[in-house]
């Protein structure tokens, strides 16, 4: 198995490269770089940007599209790839080694009024559930019978940049100790997927 | 042998009915997990979908977990008891839930249905809250052109004038009028009629003209629309004949046209009632409004009997679908008010019925 090696961290900080454009209204492709707790980078994600067909259905579809977030380690060696299928609804995203061997999926289920994932592993299994209610928007607690797992949390990086820019922190926690590295980098995936699903929006 | 992917934990491994076992082996070392039939046990867990957990009863903390629902039969089929009680269960969550997730959309369809059918059963009085005199003459004036060419009203006939000294006469006896800016037109209609349109305007067909033996005729027609103007009931009919549609349309998206169009007569015989109360309730201040000013209200009544006389045939059963009143039980009504409220002397209106006729 390849993806990161996370065995030894219980935290990831990841953090989203803004890029000028932003400013000005236009989607970028989204870059993140994802730190350890002592912010070391662990490595890279990037979401692959197609030419300027791929930047004009960023512009105008949003996450409505097929796309890949591609995560590289610090010397540019691509590890994981997290693969995002068209869907009108209930979005999900599968992530896979740089092989092509599958580690993971997260899937929207329906909802009315909070947002539920699954986070199944490599046979579809779900192995943990995620639901986040109205009133913690910027919360999501990976639940696995009753117990938390992990946990991703939004973190603001300062009112300037909070005001004008789409530009997130977002802190992974793995609170259980048994989770794998597997799992970790699961979740390690589905927090940029959050992202781009949930916040990648303008105020 | 039927065998289900499962967790033991979140350790993947495939579970199978084994004779007297569920047993579980992991993809990971192998390892069996055995459950007994006889003892075990199902709960249904999961806060986005239904996982099936199984462990034996002596043992609740070994549990396996699968999360295909033919589980349950495959367990019934190998004579564990309880596993109906659990396919009842899974089966009545199941329900709970669609109908929690389908709660919403059927209360946001019946409102959109029963909105604008509510709001065409608003009396005036409320409606006359929610839409201000300054807009109701915008909606009449966005109106006018239709209603001039639909009824041939003549723009500045000479009897307007008349008409104006005449309702200025009503006015100068009655305060609640004094605030309302009305406005008078004819129609070439030869059919004797009269009717008010949004935004204050009263639309008098040169029929009544014609027909009139008395100009106290004339002016109990003026007296009722303006009792029709003075309540708002031009804005109620509006906004009824309007949710009437919208609830129309709406149901025919759902339902189909024909059936929609049924459902909506029906609700339309209802509607008739408040029509028919509307009428009754303009005769009425009609009627007060004419003995304020000393006008003689014998006009008025004369005035219903040629209607009756006109169309003897019309049964209770047509009352029933029409939107006005049976003209005998105007007269009736409006005979009864007499005796309650008998003419006071009676002033000499500054309009006679020749000077009118003349302009026809």
């Amino acid at each position: 198995m390849t993806g990161f090696n996370l065995n030894h961290l219980r935290a990831v900080l990841v953090h989203q490269v803004h890029e000028i454009g932003e400013f000005f209204g236009f989607e970028t492709r989204n870059k993140y770089q994802i730190l350890d707790d002592q912010q070391g980078l662990i490595g890279y994600a990037a979401e692959q940007q197609k030419g300027i067909f791929g930047f004009i259905l960023r512009q105008y579809l949003g996450h409505w599209r097929k796309f890949d977030v591609y995560f590289f380690t610090p010397d540019r060696t691509l590890t994981m790839i997290a693969h995002h299928p068209f869907r009108w609804f209930f979005q999900r995203i599968e992530v896979r080694t740089a092989q092509g061997k599958l580690l993971g999926a997260l899937q929207r289920r329906f909802s009315v009024l909070s947002k539920r994932f699954d986070v199944e592993n490599e046979r579809g299994m779900t192995i943990m559930e995620i639901s986040s209610p109205i009133w913690q928007l910027w919360t999501f607690t990976y639940m696995h019978q009753g117990n938390q797992l992990a946990q991703v949390k939004k973190k603001w990086s300062g009112l300037f940049s909070e005001a004008f820019t789409d530009k997130d922190n977002f802190l992974v926690e793995f609170t259980s100790p048994t989770m794998s590295d597997q799992e970790k980098n699961v979740v390690t995936a589905s927090a940029v997927f959050i992202d781009l699903l949930f916040f990648e929006k303008k105020r | 042998m039927t065998s289900f992917d499962a967790l033991y934990g979140r350790t993947s491994g495939v579970a199978s009915i084994q004779g007297p076992y569920l047993v579980f082996t992991s993809h990971t070392d192998g390892r069996q997990i055995k459950i007994s039939l006889k003892n075990i046990q199902v709960s249904i867990e999961g806060i986005n979908s239904h996982h099936y957990y199984f462990f034996d009863k002596a043992n609740p903390q070994e549990r396996i977990c699968i999360q295909d629902k033919n589980i349950l039969m495959a367990l019934s089929r190998a004579g564990v008891a309880q596993i109906e009680k659990t396919q009842q269960e899974a089966n009545s969550r199941r329900w709970r839930r669609l109908a929690l997730v389908a709660s919403p959309f059927v209360v946001a369809i019946a409102l959109l249905i029963a909105t604008p059918v509510f709001i065409s059963f608003l009396p005036a009085s409320l409606l006359g809250y929610l839409i201000s005199p300054q807009q109701e003459k915008r909606i009449g004036e966005w109106l006018l052109p239709m209603v001039r060419l639909q009824f041939h009203v003549q723009e500045g006939h000479p009897a307007q004038a008349k008409m104006r000294i005449l309702l200025d006469h009503l006015k100068a006896a009655n305060p609640e009028l004094q605030e309302l800016y009305v406005e008078i037109y004819i129609s070439q209609d030869p059919v004797p009629n009269a009717f008010a349109v949004p935004g204050n305007k009263i639309v008098i067909n040169r029929g009544i003209f014609k027909s009139a033996e008395s100009i106290d005729e004339i002016v109990g027609v003026l007296a009722h629309e303006l009792g029709h103007v003075e309540q708002r009931h031009v804005l109620k009919s509006l906004s009824g004949t309007l949710g009437k549609i919208v609830g129309t349309l709406m149901l025919a998206a759902l339902i189909g046209p024909d059936q929609s169009v049924a459902i909506m007569k029906t609700a339309n015989f209802l509607h008739l009632k408040y029509s028919r109360d509307d009428e009754t309730a303009a005769d009425k201040r009609g009627f007060e409004f004419l003995h304020q000013a000393h006008v003689s209200t014998a006009g008025m009544i004369h005035f219903f009997e040629k209607l009756a006389k006109q169309d003897p045939s019309f049964s209770s059963l047509m009352v029933f679908a029409s939107t006005h009143p049976a003209s005998e039980d105007r007269v009736h009504f409006l005979s009864q008010m007499a005796k309650e409220l008998p003419d006071l002397s009676p002033v000499a209106l500054p309009v006679e019925l020749q000077e009118l006729k003349a302009l026809f």
